[in-house]
C-alpha cells in the first residue's frame, strides 16, 4: 500500500487536484491541510518496518533491549588502561623456579606428590585480550574481560598433558602471577583464584574492579597505612551485595596506592595515572586465562577415545554402574604411564580440557575474523545470549558460555542460514531453531565446516585427521564440533540441559511465531526473567552417602574423567529420568556449582568444593561423604497424577525382566480391563496426596538404586497443610485436631451427587410457570476453587440429618450456587426492576414445587431460593434467556445513573460496583472460563485454592476479587506471559500466580486471560486501545488490575473498583516477598547445622528439629510480616461471632519466638465495652526481625474478653451446645443461615463510613482479625467538609477572620468508638500498634 | 451565591464523659425558585445512630422544628424550623461560642444492635415463602395497574389529538376497537424487517468504487490513513520506550 506514494497515478491526480484547491481558497481537501508531509527518512523508516504497527513496536523493544545490554567500547578508557597496563606487568615479571608446595593441597588432590613437581617459570610468551571484550559482543550487566595468558612452551614437557600433570603445572604458573601481581600494586588486591567453568582443575585469576560511582563516593577517607601484605581478600563478589566488604576493604588500600606510586612508579611510568582512572562506570571483572599454544602436546592424544589419566580404568564402582569411578591407587610417575593399560578407558572431558587452554587463542582469531566480515552478527548474539540468560542457562556448568553462543552463531552464518540483512531477531529465531531442530540442529549434533587458514597452527602440529562426528557422538552427550575438527565445545553439555535448551527454544519459537499479542510475547521471551523455582515442577534434593573416598591414603584423586561429583549427577539423572518416564517432559539435574567461599588460598587447601560435596573431608577423620544433588522435574499435570505406571506384557521376557529389576518387589503382575496382563507398578493413595505420587517414586527409585542412607528431601507436600480443614464450629487453632484431609475431598464428591440429584429432580418438575432447562453449578466449590469445601451440615436433611446432632453444630451454612435455566419466553416484562420481580415469583413457585414434591426444605428470598438437601445448601439462581438483555439494559441504565451521580453529587452516591459481578449470567461466564482451564491442568485449581488462602493471610481478602485470583492463576499458567510450558504442580502454579502478581507491568500493560484463544487480534487491539485511551484520561478511574478476558474487554467485572492502586502495591510487595522466602527453600532447601551428630538419637532429634524448622519456614509465607507497619490497628474479632473461626491458620514461630516478644508495643483502648476509657495500658517489647509474623491469636487467647452485650450478642460460630440439645432439629433449621458472614459485612460498613481514614484489611477464609492502616493524607489538618464531617475534630472553634473556615483533624476517640459500636457483637477488643 | 462555610457545633451526647461530639452546621442556600423548603439549617457529621427524633430533640433548643430530612446514609440532613431566621442565628451563635448543647442518647434495650442486627437484617430478607409470595404479588399488582394506568394516559392524550394508534407487533396485521379508538397492530416481522435493511444497506455499500472518483478518494483516504497510522505509531513507540523497562536484568 505505501508504495502507492511514489505512484504515477497519484502524482497526476496531484497536478488534477491544484485546481480544487485554487477553488476553495481554505479547503480542507488536501492532504497537506490534515498532516505535514512526512520527511523522506521518516517515510523509508515506515517502509522498512513494513506496515503493520506491530512489527515497528517489536523492532523499537528489540533496539531498547540491545542499548541496555551493548557495552559501550569506545567509551572505556578505563579498560583498556587497565589491560596494558596488566599485560605490562604480567610481561615484566621475572624468571624464577616456582616450587609445589605453593599449590600442596591442589596438586595433591590431584594425585601429585607437591614436593616432586616444581616449574620453572617464565613470562608468558603472549598476553592478549580474548573472549567476548575482544569480540565486541559483551552483555550487560556483567563486564567480563578475558585475559589470556600463554604459558611460555618450554615450561612444560612433551607428556604433561597426561594424569593433570599439566593441571598442576598450570596452577603453579597461575599462582606465580597471583602472587606477584598482588605484591605489585594495590589495584590488583581484590584478585583472586575463581575456576572456569566451575571446573575445581582449572584455576583462573579474576580481578573485580568496582563502579566508578562505588569508588568515588569513599576516596576521601581518611588515609591510612597501605597494607602490602599480598594476601587476597576472602570473598568474591560478582553480584554487588556480596562483594561489598571485600570493595570496602579495597578502597583503603587504592588509597595506599596513591601515596605509593607518587614516590615509587613516577618514575617508572611517564604519565601516572589516578587509581581511579582505572575503573569504568559500571564496574568490570578481569578475568586471567592460562593458556597454551596449539602446538604444546600432540592434538591426537588428546581426542575423545583417548585415555589421559591413568587411573581411570574398568573397575567396578560402589554405584554400580558403567560409570568411572577413580581407582584408589595413585598414579607414581614411571612407567605404568608409558604401557597403556588393557583396560583404561577414555577420559574424553579430560581431553577437552586441555583442548580447550590450547585452542583459545585460535578461536579467539577465528571469531574475530568471521565477526569482521559479518559486523550486525554481534547483534544477533547479544539478543541470544540475552534469551539465554534470561532461562538461566547462560554460565552455567552444563548448559552454555558465552563463547559457544557465539560459536553458534558464527556457524550459522558460516552455513548461509543468516545475512547481513536480517534484523537481530530473525537472527535470534534462526539461532533458536538451530538448537531446538531435532533433524539438523543441536539435538542431532553440529559439526563445524574445518577451516584449514586457523587450523593451520595444529595440523602443523599434528597430521593425523581429526576423529569422525560419531566418535564425538559416542563419548558426549551434546556435539558441537569447532572448526579444527578436535574440540567438541559443547562437552560439558549433559543431555538434561540439552532438553531444557530444546524445550526453552521450542517455547520461545511458538510463542514468537503465535503472534497473537506481540508485545507480550516479547516480553516473555526476552523480558521475562525465570528461576528455576517457578521453571520447574517438582524439586527434589537427593543426598548420595559415598563412601570410598577414603582418607590416609595420600594421593585419593577426587577427579577423574571429571570431577566425581559429576558423575554421580549423571547417573541420578538417568535413574530419575527412568523411574518418572513419560509423567516427566523434562528432567533436569543442577550442576552444583562451586561454593564461592572456598576460592581464597583453595590452591594451597585443596581442590575448590562443588556445592553438593558438603560434609566429608571438612570433618577430616570422618569417612562418609555425602554429595547432594538437586534434580527438577517438569512434568504433564495430568500424567503425573496417575496411580499406575503399566509396564510391559508378562509374555515379553526380556522386558519385563528388565522392568522388574528397575522396579524389585514394587512391580507385580497386573490384569488389566481390557485383558491384557503386564507388568505394572501401583502408586495407592488418598486423593489428596496424589500430586506427591512423583515425590513417592523418585524417594523409591532412589532407595532402591543409590547407596543405603540416601534421602530425598521434597517440596510438593508443604503447602497442604494450609488447606487441611479442621472441624467446623471449632474455635482457634490447636484447640482441636485438623480433620482427615480427604473429608474435603469426600465432601465434594457428595456434594456433586447432591447437585446431579437436584438437577434431575428440578428438570422433572412438573406444573411450574416455565420448565427448567438445565441446572449448573457456578460456586467456587463446583469448580474446586474454593480454600476450602463446604462440608456436609447435619440439619440440612440428607442422611447425615439421620445421625445423632452431637458436637458442634455450625450456625451458618455456606451456599453452593446453582444457576437454574429457564425455557425460553415471550412474556417477559420489558422494565428490568418488574423482569426481576418476576423472576422472584417464578423462584418462589418453583421453591414451592420442590418442597412439596421432594420434601426438602426452602427459604426463599427476592433474588434466589436456599435449598437445603443431603447436607448443604443450594442457592438457585434463575436464569432466562432475557437476562442478557436485561443486563446491557441495567448496565446502560447504570452508566446514566453513575454519570447523573457525577454531575450532582460525587461522593454521597457510590457506585454499586458489586451489582454487575454479582449477576450469574457474568458469573457463569466465569465459571465456565475457570473451569475449562482447570480441567485442562488440574495443577490448577489446588494452585488456585493456595493463592486465595494467601491473599486471605496477608489480610487482603477484601482489596482483590476471588474470581480476579482465580483469573490470574490461569494467566499465570499460559505460556504467553511467561513462555515457560504450564505448571504442572500446585506449587509451580502458586509461585506462577506470586511472579504475575509482582512482575507484571500493571500500570503500562493491561492482562488479557484468554486460555481458551477466543480473542479475535482486532478485540486484543482494542483493549490496548481502551487502556492506553484510560490511561491517558486524568478524569476517568481506571482499574489498577487491568484484567480482561473475552467476555470482559473493559476490565469491568472483576477489578473495576478494587484493588485500588494502593491495594495493588501492598499485593505486589507481599507477593515479591513471599517469592524471596519460598525461592530459596525450593531450590536450595533450608540451611541446616552442618554439626556432625553422633548418636542416632541425636540425629533423630536434630533431623525433626529440622523438619520443624522447615515447616514453619514454609508457614511463614502465610503470615504477615511484622516489619513493614502492615497494621495500625487490629480489631480482635469474637470466636463465636465467626462461622469460619476453625479455618484460621495456625501461626508460624520463627527461632525462638514467644507471644511476649511479640507483637511490638500495644495500647489497649478499651476493655471490649463501647465507652470512653483513656488508654488503660501500655506494653512494649522489642520488635523482631524482619520475618516474624504479627502473633495475632495469643494475643487474644491471653486475655478473654467479657461476652457482648446481650442485645448484640449472637452465635454465629455454633449452636451453643445446650441449645442444641434443649430443643429438636426442628426448632433448629430456621435457625440456621445460609450465606451469612458477617466479617465482609462489618468491613463494608465501616468502609461505608471511614474510607476516607483508612484502608481495612481482612481475610474472609477465617481471619479472626480486621486491621486499619490508616491514610497519612487524612491525619493533616484540613478543613471541614461536609462529607468528612462525621469524623472531624476542630482544631479550632471559632472561624477566624480571614479564612472563614474551620481546620479540622480526624476525630480519633470518636472513629475508635464508633468502631466499636458498628461492629457491637463482633469485635471484642481493639489494639492500636505503636 | 457563595456557599457558607460549615461552623461546628459541640455536643455531649453521652453524659458525664470528657468526650465531645461535633457536628457540622450551616445554612443551607437554597437555589432560586425552589420554594418547597423556606430557609433551613444544613447539618453534616451527624454521629452514628442518630435518627430524625434524636435531630429533632438536639436541634430544638433553638426553635420549634417543623421538619428534618435525614439523608439515606444517615450522616447528613436538613432541618425546617418553624422561625427559621431566629432560630438559625441562634444555632450558629452557639457554634461560634463553643457552647456546649447536652443531650443524652436514649437506650433503646429492645432494639438489637451490631450483628445481631445483621442477622435480623438477613432473616427479613427471607421472611417466609408464603409472606414473601404476599409482597411479590402485591408489587407486581401494584406495577401492572400503575403500568396500565401510564398507558391508558398515553393513548388517551393520542387519541385526544385525532390520531390513529398503529403498533407495530409480531404476527399478523390485527385491528382493535377500544374506547371508541382504532389500533392497528402487526403486520410486520421486525426481523425480516431488519434484514431487508441490511441488505439494502449492502447493497448500497457494494457499489463504492464505481466512478473514477470513488476510487481515487478511496486511495487517497487509505494513504491518509496510513500516514495517521505512522504517526499513531510513532508517538506510540515514543511513549512506550518513557514508560517500560527494557533492561533485561
Amino acid at each position: 500500500m505505501p508504495t502507492e506514494f511514489d505512484d504515477d497515478d497519484v502524482e497526476s491526480e496531484e497536478e488534477t487536484r491544484i485546481s480544487d484547491e485554487e477553488a476553495i481558497p481554505d479547503g480542507s481537501v488536501g492532504t497537506n491541510t490534515f498532516l505535514p508531509k512526512p520527511s523522506v527518512s521518516s517515510v523509508q523508516d515506515f517502509l522498512r518496518s513494513s506496515d503493520t504497527s506491530e512489527s515497528s513496536v517489536l523492532q523499537m523493544e528489540v533496539r531498547e533491549v540491545l542499548r541496555e545490554t551493548r557495552v559501550e567500547y569506545g567509551n572505556e578508557p578505563g579498560v583498556d588502561r587497565f589491560i596494558s597496563k596488566l599485560t605490562k606487568d604480567i610481561q615484566g615479571m621475572p624468571e624464577q623456579q616456582v616450587h609445589g608446595k605453593d599449590a600442596a593441597g591442589f596438586i595433591s588432590a590431584l594425585g601429585q606428590d607437591p614436593e616432586e613437581v616444581s616449574l620453572k617459570f617464565k613470562p608468558p610468551s603472549k598476553v592478549t585480550v580474548i573472549g567476548s571484550y575482544a569480540l565486541h559482543t559483551v552483555a550487560r550487566p556483567e563486564v567480563v574481560v578475558d585475559v589470556a595468558v600463554e604459558i611460555p612452551e618450554d615450561c612444560l614437557f612433551k607428556k604433561a598433558h597426561l594424569n593433570y600433570r599439566y593441571h598442576s603445572r598450570r596452577a603453579l604458573y597461575l599462582s606465580t602471577i597471583a602472587k606477584h601481581l598482588g605484591s605489585l600494586s594495590p589495584l590488583y588486591s581484590s584478585c583472586q583464584i575463581t575456576s572456569m567453568q566451575d571446573d575445581p582443575t582449572r584455576p583462573t585469576l579474576t580481578i573485580h574492579l568496582p563502579s566508578m560511582s562505588e569508588k568515588s563516593s569513599n576516596i576521601d577517607i581518611a588515609n591510612e597505612v597501605p597494607s602490602t601484605s599480598n594476601e587476597v581478600p576472602s570473598t568474591s563478589g560478582r553480584n554487588t551485595s556480596d562483594s561489598l566488604p571485600s570493595t570496602l576493604g579495597h578502597k583503603k588500600r587504592l588509597k595506599g596506592v596513591n601515596n605509593r606510586k607518587k614516590d615509587v612508579e613516577t618514575k617508572v611510568e611517564p604519565k601516572p595515572y589516578k587509581p581511579s582512572d582505572y575503573l569504568s562506570p559500571s564496574g568490570f571483572t578481569v578475568k586471567v586465562i592460562p593458556v597454551i599454544s596449539p602446538s604444546t602436546f600432540v592434538v591426537s592424544k588428546l581426542s575423545p577415545e583417548h585415555n589421559s589419566v591413568r587411573w581411570v580404568t574398568q573397575l567396578s564402582s560402589s554405584l554400580g554402574s558403567s560409570k568411572q569411578k577413580p581407582k584408589k591407587n595413585g598414579p607414581t610417575v614411571g612407567v605404568e604411564e608409558e604401557k597403556e593399560e588393557s583396560n583404561v578407558l577414555p577420559t574424553p572431558q579430560y581431553n577437552t580440557k586441555v583442548l580447550q587452554d590450547m585452542l583459545y587463542l585460535p578461536h579467539a582469531a577465528y571469531l574475530s575474523s568471521a565477526l569482521s566480515s559479518f559486523p550486525n552478527l554481534s547483534d544477533g548474539i547479544l539478543l541470544l545470549k540475552t534469551w539465554a540468560r534470561q532461562r538461566a542457562l547462560l554460565g552455567k556448568v552444563d548448559a552454555f558460555d558465552g563463547h559457544t553462543l557465539t560459536m553458534l552463531m558464527v556457524h550459522l552464518a558460516k552455513q548461509g542460514k543468516m545475512s547481513p540483512v536480517m534484523s537481530p531477531l530473525q537472527m535470534l529465531r534462526v539461532a533458536l531453531h538451530a538448537l531446538s531442530d531435532t533433524v539438523s540442529g543441536l539435538p542431532k549434533g553440529l559439526g563445524m565446516a574445518r577451516d584449514e587458514h586457523n587450523s593451520s597452527a595444529i595440523s602443523a602440529a599434528c597430521s593425523a585427521h581429526p576423529p569422525s562426528v560419531s566418535v564425538f557422538r559416542h563419548h558426549f552427550d551434546v556435539v558441537f564440533v569447532d572448526f579444527t575438527g578436535w574440540l567438541n565445545l559443547t562437552a560439558g553439555m549433559t543431555k538434561s540441559a540439552l532438553a531444557q535448551v530444546v524445550s526453552a527454544a521450542k517455547q520461545t519459537l511458538q510463542i514468537l511465531q503465535s503472534s497473537v499479542d506481540v508485545e507480550a510475547a516479547f516480553a516473555a521471551s526476552l523480558l521475562f526473567r525465570s528461576s528455576p523455582a517457578t521453571m520447574f515442577d517438582y524439586h527434589w534434593r537427593i543426598r548420595v552417602p559415598v563412601a570410598d573416598l577414603e582418607p590416609g591414603e595420600h594421593s585419593s584423586p577426587k577427579c577423574g574423567n571429571r570431577p566425581y561429583l559429576r558423575d554421580v549427577e549423571s547417573k541420578v539423572e538417568d535413574l530419575v529420568k527412568r523411574a518418572l518416564s513419560d509423567r516427566a517432559t523434562l528432567v533436569r539435574v543442577m550442576a552444583a556449582k562451586l561454593l564461592s567461599g572456598q576460592g581464597r588460598s583453595c590452591l594451597e587447601a585443596g581442590l575448590p568444593v562443588l556445592e553438593g560435596e558438603e560434609g566429608g573431608n571438612l570433618h577430616g577423620s570422618s569417612s562418609v561423604h555425602t554429595l547432594t544433588v538437586t534434580v527438577m522435574a517438569n512434568v504433564d499435570a495430568t500424567l503425573a497424577l496417575r496411580l499406575a505406571d503399566v509396564g510391559p506384557a508378562a509374555d515379553d521376557t526380556k522386558a519385563s525382566a528388565a522392568f522388574r529389576a528397575f522396579w524389585g518387589a514394587k512391580s507385580e503382575l497386573r490384569r488389566f480391563q481390557d485383558g491384557k496382563i503386564s507388568e505394572a507398578v501401583v502408586w495407592d493413595c488418598a486423593p489428596v496426596d496424589r500430586h506427591k505420587i512423583p515425590d513417592r517414586i523418585v524417594q523409591y527409585a532412589a532407595g532402591a538404586h543409590l547407596p543405603p542412607g540416601s534421602s530425598v528431601a521434597c517440596c510438593s507436600g508443604h503447602l497442604d497443610r494450609v488447606l487441611t480443614q479442621r472441624p467446623p464450629g471449632s474455635g482457634s487453632y490447636g484447640s482441636e485436631p485438623c480433620l482427615d484431609p480427604n473429608t474435603g475431598i469426600s465432601a465434594f464428591r457428595m456434594m456433586e451427587a447432591a447437585v446431579d440429584k437436584l438437577g434431575k429432580q428440578l428438570r422433572s418438575v412438573e406444573g411450574a410457570a416455565l420448565k427448567v432447562l438445565g441446572v449448573q453449578p457456578i460456586s467456587t466449590a463446583a469448580r474446586q476453587t474454593c480454600p476450602y469445601f463446604p462440608l456436609p451440615h447435619p440439619l440440612a436433611g440428607g442422611a447425615a440429618a439421620a445421625g445423632a446432632l452431637s458436637g458442634r453444630l455450625p450456625r451458618c451454612l455456606e451456599p453452593v450456587e446453582v444457576l437454574v435455566q429457564l425455557e425460553a419466553s415471550g412474556r417477559w416484562p420489558d422494565d428490568p426492576q418488574a423482569f426481576s420481580k418476576t423472576k422472584a415469583a417464578l423462584g418462589l413457585q418453583l421453591a414451592g414445587l420442590i418442597e412439596t414434591g421432594f420434601g426438602y426444605k426452602t427459604v426463599a428470598s427476592e433474588d434466589s431460593v436456599d435449598v437445603l438437601m443431603d447436607g448443604f445448601a443450594f442457592r438457585l439462581l434463575l436464569y432466562s434467556t432475557r437476562d442478557e438483555a436485561m443486563l446491557v439494559k441495567e448496565q446502560a441504565l447504570m452508566a446514566s445513573s453513575i454519570t447523573r451521580n457525577v454531575w450532582e453529587a460525587p461522593s454521597l452516591h457510590p457506585i454499586p460496583s458489586m451489582q454487575l459481578s454479582n449477576n450469574p449470567l457474568v458469573r457463569s461466564w466465569h465459571h465456565g472460563l475457570v473451569s475449562s482451564a482447570t480441567g485442562v491442568n488440574p495443577s490448577l485449581a489446588p494452585a488456585i485454592r493456595v493463592a486465595k488462602r494467601w491473599v486471605g493471610t496477608q489480610m487482603l481478602s477484601n482489596h482483590i476479587a476471588e474470581e480476579a485470583v482465580e483469573l490470574l492463576v490461569v494467566a499465570a499458567a499460559a505460556s504467553l506471559s511467561t513462555s515457560l510450558p504450564p505448571p504442572g504442580s500446585m506449587l509451580t502454579g502458586f509461585m506462577r500466580f506470586l511472579e504475575l502478581l509482582s512482575h507484571h507491568p500493571w500500570s503500562t500493560r493491561p492482562m488479557v486471560v484468554d486460555p481458551e484463544h477466543q480473542l479475535s487480534p482486532q478485540e486484543r487491539r482494542q483493549i490496548s486501545k481502551t487502556f492506553d485511551a484510560l490511561r491517558v484520561d486524568k478524569h476517568q478511574k481506571m482499574p489498577a488490575l487491568f484484567l480482561c478476558t473475552s467476555k470482559d474487554l473493559e476490565s469491568k467485572h472483576w477489578t473495576a473498583t478494587n484493588p485500588t492502586p494502593d491495594a495493588l502495591q501492598q499485593l505486589q510487595a507481599r507477593a515479591f516477598r513471599t517469592l524471596r522466602l519460598l525461592r530459596p527453600l525450593i531450590e536450595t532447601g533450608p540451611h541446616h547445622s552442618a554439626a556432625p551428630h553422633t548418636t542416632i538419637a541425636q540425629q533423630k532429634r536434630v533431623r525433626e528439629e529440622d523438619d520443624e524448622e522447615e515447616r514453619s519456614l514454609w508457614m511463614s509465607a502465610f503470615c504477615l510480616p511484622s516489619d513493614s507497619g502492615a497494621m495500625d490497628v487490629i480489631l480482635h474479632l469474637r470466636v463465636d461471632s465467626l462461622p469460619q473461626a476453625c479455618r484460621a491458620l495456625p501461626v508460624a514461630r520463627v527461632g525462638s519466638l514467644t507471644s511476649d516478644q511479640m507483637g511490638g508495643a500495644f495500647i489497649r483502648l478499651n476493655d471490649g465495652k463501647p465507652g470512653f476509657n483513656a488508654p488503660k495500658s501500655m506494653k512494649r517489647s522489642r520488635l523482631e526481625s524482619a520475618y516474624q509474623p504479627v502473633d495475632l491469636l495469643t494475643d487474644i487467647d491471653r486475655s478473654p474478653n467479657p461476652p457482648p452485650d446481650k442485645r448484640a450478642r449472637v452465635f454465629l460460630r455454633a449452636f451453643p451446645e445446650k441449645l442444641a440439645e434443649g430443643r429438636g432439629p426442628n426448632q433448629l433449621v430456621p435457625e440456621l443461615l445460609v450465606g451469612f458472614d458477617p466479617v465482609p459485612m462489618l468491613v463494608e460498613a465501616l468502609k461505608e463510613r471511614f474510607d476516607h481514614l483508612a484502608a481495612f484489611c481482612a481475610d474472609y477464609h477465617g481471619g479472626t482479625h480486621v486491621g486499619i492502616k490508616w491514610k497519612p493524607a487524612a491525619f493533616l489538618p484540613s478543613f471541614v467538609q461536609a462529607t468528612t464531617a462525621h469524623t472531624a475534630l476542630p482544631c479550632t472553634l471559632s472561624l477566624s477572620a480571614e479564612s472563614k473556615k474551620i481546620s479540622c483533624v480526624p476525630n480519633l476517640v470518636q472513629v475508635l468508638s464508633d468502631m466499636l459500636e458498628i461492629g457491637e457483637g463482633i469485635i471484642i477488643d481493639i489494639t492500636c500498634v505503636a | 451565591m457563595a456557599a457558607a462555610e460549615l461552623a461546628m457545633l459541640s455536643l455531649r451526647i453521652k453524659p458525664g464523659s470528657p468526650f465531645l461530639t461535633y457536628v457540622g452546621i450551616k445554612t443551607h442556600k437554597l437555589k432560586p425558585g425552589d420554594l418547597n423548603i423556606e430557609q433551613s439549617l444544613f447539618v453534616s457529621g451527624v454521629p452514628l445512630n442518630f435518627g430524625v427524633e434524636a435531630l429533632q430533640a438536639v436541634f430544638s433548643c433553638f426553635g420549634d422544628i417543623s421538619q428534618v430530612i435525614l439523608h439515606h446514609n444517615k450522616r447528613s440532613g436538613m432541618i425546617v424550623f418553624q422561625e427559621p431566621a431566629t432560630a438559625i442565628k441562634k444555632a450558629l451563635g452557639a457554634a461560634a461560642s463553643r457552647s456546649i448543647v447536652e443531650w443524652s442518647l436514649p437506650q433503646e434495650m429492645e432494639e438489637p444492635v451490631g450483628v445481631k442486627a445483621w442477622v435480623q437484617r438477613h432473616k427479613a430478607l427471607r421472611p417466609g415463602n408464603a409472606i414473601l409470595q404476599k409482597q411479590l404479588d402485591e408489587w407486581i399488582d401494584n406495577f401492572e395497574a400503575e403500568e396500565e394506568k401510564k398507558e391508558k394516559q398515553r393513548r388517551t392524550n393520542m387519541a385526544e389529538d385525532g390520531w390513529t394508534v398503529v403498533v407495530r407487533n409480531k404476527g399478523r396485521a390485527r385491528t382493535t376497537e377500544a374506547d371508541g379508538m382504532t389500533i392497528k397492530s402487526g403486520g410486520v416481522a421486525s426481523a425480516a424487517a431488519e434484514e431487508a435493511k441490511a441488505k439494502a444497506a449492502k447493497q448500497a455499500e457494494s457499489r463504492e468504487d464505481f466512478y473514477r472518483f470513488q476510487q481515487r478518494d478511496k486511495r487517497r483516504n487509505e494513504l491518509m490513513d496510513l500516514r495517521k497510522q505512522f504517526d499513531l505509531d510513532r508517538k506510540k513507540i515514543a511513549e512506550l520506550r518513557q514508560t517500560r523497562n527494557f533492561k533485561p536484568y
